[in-house]
């Protein structure tokens, strides 16, 4: 109740604060004129989001927003905007503003051979935002990286950056800072997808092909996120050429891809469609027709976006993907099995420029993901059965944002959203002729919650030295009489160091009110998201930045270095022995500890963004550990994937206009596993006719939870790429090897009865030497 | 890059990166399925309950990856050294019998006597556990619905107040023949108990989610603290199998309340055996009581209920 107390109390501290400030700086000013507008691609008509626009001589400067529009407010003066964005011309305007005025500017890909590098940097100058703990990567510079088989994987690349850690090889999930992958909110174009997997988590569900950049943030989280506690990921989309019709695709040894996208009406509507699938099945059926069994996924992207006019314009999304596995019984011809689970995401989102000063979003969102498993045994008129689970998570959602630009000190964004929860934990039906049984038998209650915050955030530029974004959130979730509430403080600061060093800090505390039960570490579709309940209540987290960054050479180079410390309650964890069954999912608290992690390191990022030569550096030195009163004697315990020493290196070059080469290195501390240290007899059990052959199996003891380590991860990966033509069409053939040097990283830790009788301990490598080859085209 | 040379940053920089780095290098235990380096620890099993003798069996660990099958004499200690105390006043020195166990007549337990077995042995680390008998509480055994197939045992418990209570049955059967002697074994029930099922339901089939079948249960009190309680235990009627004629069965129920120890140890045991070999649950230490080592000196106590029903009722 203390806690509550003094949580709220600083709470109302800050907002205090927050609107002190704004009231004392809210002074008319008849001298000062707002400057605003979309910045968008001269040649697609697509808004482009981050794209950087400053005034070197008054040192001020902002970034175009989610949906590419700015605010600027600036003195009645002659002054030179310079308006920048990644892969496109710099742009320099003179103006000379007597009245606030709407510029909208368009900006020039930059007109370079094809082939020739593009690689994402920090689209602000690196000293002048606030915000601490976030790396972007462009789905180009996640195409040039060598993947498994071939596949780009935008979170894949992610994985390389330092503070993100990678768990099973090959997967696609993101550990950050000591989190899980149900700790980070992965939305795309704002719409949160529950399960970014396809093929059992060795791909993530974002075609690279239609998105445009990828922004992950692991800390200082600005006050209009929430609902997880380690990290948000934003997968933003193209809109849709509004100039001329492209296609665009690739054919690669496991999937292919085709978007087209192009105007419907000139300058007002276009659309996008994509589409993606494997062809496992298809193979499987040519070349092992005798396996009974085949698997695919698909993945579908569409996007119609409606200009009304120049101040109001319209979006609708679409997202349906799923995988699907099924399997015809060769022992038994009259069984068949399958399984399935997909997403479902769809957002109507409408903005409106209000004035030069103040932009405004709505937007409805539908999100739905399931999971079932259909069984179904035909041994004639005598016995047939059938077996159906259905589990899955649905929500609607409504959600209004505000940017507005008060003066040239404060910028201020305030949203409101209300998302409506209806969780299925898991229902089976069970049918067989033989005892004329037709029943559900655990039906599982459909749990109905509501989740609402608002959020109001205001950055403040205190001096030319100081600035920060300081803001506030307040959640509520209702779920089954229950109501948690909470206020979240968020502040981040930067401080301008001599030599254009930026010392940057920040706190946040983050809530997550659903839960993903997980018996595996590699995202399969089995995991099951639940509701908080009065017994479980919603995770929270602490987490403190402290970190200098500086850009050298025209931000040719940039360096990075970051502190965090990270606290974590109502955590949970399967209680010993505890485990998912499909019968049993109703009952989930009865088998859950909750617990406390913690975790803190600190992170360094060296990264060349341009030039022939480019590439990063990033190493992370990490500690993560867990304590529940119920697990391991409640004494604290490593997390399974607390990564002592996470490296890795990543570099292109281009050889020439046509031909490049990249190559990739991981290091990592091997994962934290539990193995028995010590076996004993048991004792005989009683009342049993005993024979001296018959001896009970001996005991195992583990000593600690996760307390050995599985041998150290290290993997290179090479790739090598042939593009010919230019900019607005071109054909590109990659062609590479994964784990080059063939090491046997361990994916799991097993033990097994040895022929001998003794134990065994195994590390079971999945991927060895893998060559392969992808062939891009676009017109 | 002059400029960053001249950098007060700098000099933070180098002297964090230098921190951590050192500040990394901490030890851990990388697996290796070789590693043997493991130091035996002494091994105590025994079930100590009023008016029964001490039989301690003493045996010790050996690494969890021992190549090879691990024989009777590996585990075995024939010279360890095993005493018995009651509170700081020693009963007596267990002897090793000719079953390798270290047992005495000489004294025997009594219930809510705390009593300590202390156990040594040459080059490995002594070891002792501390348990108490439990009282038992009064209950009873009955019988209805007897039908030619089979009958439902009532077994009612008057759980005593204001204490976690532990309880354990096993159910035998005997059958009495008029020529060939009678017969005793362990036979399977089948509840719908709700205490035993929250307790033994984990491996349950889809349809039998609410049924538990086994010959033996352990359960608490947690719902019926203070309370009477019934438990209905349903039994196969077995007698017809015999072609002789059958002059009456016997069933026999094993109530034993166990102590908090020994309730742990035989769950978490349960748990192990039921888990091992599932590669998505997480493993389970099994909780024992004996201090530097391993196993369980645990106590427990037991009343044995009857319900015969005579040869013509079969």
């Amino acid at each position: 109740m203390g806690i509550r107390l003094r949580t709220r109390a600083l709470g109302l501290f800050l907002l205090l604060s927050l609107f002190g400030a704004v009231g004392a700086s809210a002074q008319p000013d008849s001298t000062r004129h707002t400057l605003s507008g979309f910045v968008t691609d001269a040649e697609s008509g697509e808004t482009l989001v981050g794209a950087n626009l400053y005034v070197p001589s008054l040192q001020h400067g902002t970034t175009t927003n989610a949906h590419g529009f700015y605010s600027l407010s600036l003195p009645s003066d002659s002054v030179r905007l310079v308006v920048s964005f990644l892969g496109y011309e710099r742009r320099v305007i003179p103006l000379a503003l007597t009245s606030d005025r709407r510029l909208d500017v368009e900006l020039a890909p930059t007109t370079v051979q094809a082939g020739s590098l593009e690689v994402s940097a920090e689209r602000t100058p690196l000293q002048q935002t606030t915000r601490t703990s976030t790396v972007e990567i462009t789905a180009a510079r996640a195409k040039q990286t060598p993947t498994l088989l071939g596949e780009t994987d935008v979170l894949k690349t992610l994985q390389l950056m330092p503070g993100v850690q990678s768990g099973n090889e090959g997967t696609s999930g993101l550990y950050v800072r000591g989190g899980t992958p149900d700790q980070n909110l992965v939305m795309l174009d704002g719409a949160p997808l529950y399960n970014v997997s396809h093929l059992f988590g060795f791909l993530s569900v974002f075609n690279p092909d239609i998105v445009q950049n990828v922004r992950l943030t692991k800390g200082g989280f600005p006050a209009r996120y929430g609902g997880h506690l380690s990290s948000i990921v934003e997968v933003n989309v193209e809109d849709g050429n509004q100039q001329q019709y492209q296609v665009e695709g690739s054919l690669g040894m496991l999937s292919s891809r085709l978007t087209l996208q192009g105007p419907i009406v000139d300058d007002k509507t276009s659309f996008l469609l994509s589409g993606r699938r494997t062809y496992a099945d298809l193979l499987l059926q040519t070349f092992a027709n005798d396996l009974g069994a085949g698997y695919y996924f698909y993945d579908v992207n569409a996007k119609l976006n409606h200009r009304f006019s120049s101040t109001d314009r319209m979006f609708w999304s679409l997202y349906t993907g799923d995988d699907r596995f099924h399997s015809l019984g060769e022992i038994d011809d009259e069984l068949s099995f399958d399984f399935g689970w997909g997403n479902v995401t769809s957002t109507l989102r409408w903005n409106h420029v209000y004035g030069s000063d103040l932009f405004g979003s709505v937007a409805l969102r539908f999100s739905r993901y399931r999971f079932d498993i259909n069984a179904e045994s035909d041994g004639g008129d005598d016995e047939t059965y059938r077996l159906r689970y259905r589990s899955g998570i649905r929500d609607f959602e409504l959600e209004s944002s505000f940017d507005y630009t008060l003066n040239e000190r404060h910028d201020l964004r305030a949203g409101a959203n209300v998302t409506y929860h209806r969780f299925r934990p898991g229902a089976t039906e069970y049918n067989t002729s033989e005892a004329n049984l037709d029943t559900t038998i655990s039906p599982s209650e459909q749990v109905r919650a509501l989740n609402a915050a608002v959020y109001a955030e205001d950055k403040i530029e205190w001096s030319d030295q100081l600035s920060t974004n300081v803001g506030l959130r307040a959640t509520s979730f209702v779920v089954d009489g229950t109501s948690y509430w909470s206020v979240q403080p968020r502040v981040s600061a930067r401080y301008l160091l001599p030599h254009d060093w930026a010392l940057k800090g920040s706190y946040s505390l983050m809530r997550q009110p659903i839960h993903l039960l997980s018996n595996s570490t590699i995202g399969l579709p089995t995991d099951l998201w639940v509701a908080s309940t009065r017994e479980v209540p919603p995770g929270r987290s602490h987490q403190v930045t402290l970190g200098i960054s500086r850009s050298f050479l025209n931000r040719e180079y940039e360096v990075r270095l970051e502190g965090y410390g990270k606290l974590m309650d109502n955590l949970i964890e399967y209680k010993q022995g505890a485990t998912y069954t499909l019968t049993a999912t109703t009952d989930w608290e009865s088998r859950v500890e909750t617990g406390q992690g913690w975790s803190y390191g600190a992170e360094v990022l060296l990264r060349r963004t341009r030039g022939r030569t480019s590439g990063w550096i990033g190493y992370t030195l990490s500690w993560s550990r867990r304590q529940f009163d119920a697990l391991n004697d409640g004494e604290p315990f490593p997390f399974r994937y607390d990564r002592r020493h996470d490296f890795s290196a990543t570099v292109s070059h281009q050889l020439t206009d046509v031909t490049s080469v990249t190559g990739t290195w991981v290091y990592g501390t091997g994962d934290a596993v539990t193995a028995p240290s010590a076996r004993y007899r048991g004792r005989k059990v009683e009342g049993r006719r005993y024979s001296p052959f018959l001896r009970p199996a001996p005991t195992q003891d583990y000593t600690e939870r996760n307390g050995f380590r599985m041998p150290a991860y290290h993997r290179l990966d090479l790739g090598l790429r042939f593009k010919w033509g230019d900019r607005r069409g071109f054909h590109a053939l990659k062609t590479g090897v994964y784990n080059a040097y063939n090491r046997k990283n361990p994916y799991f830790f097993q033990t097994s009865r040895a022929d001998d009788g003794g134990l065994d301990a195994q590390a079971v490598t999945l991927f060895p030497i893998l060559p392969y080859v992808n062939y891009q085209f676009k017109f | 890059m002059s400029s960053m040379d001249r950098s007060p940053a700098l000099f933070f920089s180098i002297a964090l990166a230098a921190t951590v780095l050192i500040a990394g290098c901490d030890m851990t235990r990388t697996l290796d399925p070789d590693e043997r380096d493991h130091d035996p620890k002494l091994v105590l099993q025994e079930r100590f309950q009023p008016g029964q003798p001490w039989e301690v069996t003493v045996s010790r660990s050996v690494g969890a990856f021992e190549p090879g099958r691990v024989t009777e004499e590996q585990f075995d200690v024939t010279d360890a050294t095993v005493e018995v105390f009651r509170g700081d006043t020693k009963l007596g020195t267990l002897s090793r019998d000719s079953l390798n166990r270290y047992s005495t007549t000489a004294f025997t337990p009594s219930p809510g006597v705390a009593y300590t077995v202390r156990a040594s042995a040459p080059e490995m680390e002594t070891v002792e556990a501390t348990d108490q008998i439990p009282p038992l509480p009064p209950a009873r055994l009955s019988a209805e619905n007897t039908d030619s197939t089979q009958r439902t045992l009532e077994l009612t418990i008057d759980d005593p107040r204001a204490a976690d209570n532990y309880y354990e049955i096993v159910l035998e059967e005997r059958v009495d023949r008029d020529s060939l002697g009678p017969i005793r074994d362990r036979i399977s029930f089948e509840t719908q108990s709700q205490a035993i099922l929250n307790e033994m339901g984990e491996s349950l089939e889809i349809g039998e989610e609410n049924t538990y079948r086994g010959s033996e249960a352990v359960f608490t009190d947690g719902l019926f603290d203070g309370q009477s309680y019934t438990i209905n235990l349903r039994v196969h009627n077995r007698g017809s199998r015999f072609h002789d004629a059958v002059e009456g069965v016997t069933f026999i129920l094993q109530l034993r309340t166990l102590s908090e120890d020994t309730y742990q140890y035989l769950s978490t045991r349960r748990l192990a055996q039921r888990t091992g070999d599932n590669p998505f649950a997480s493993p389970v230490d099994v909780e024992g009581n004996v201090e530097g080592g391993y196993g369980l000196v645990g106590a427990r106590n037991v009343d044995t209920l009857r319900y015969r029903v005579s040869g013509g009722d079969q």
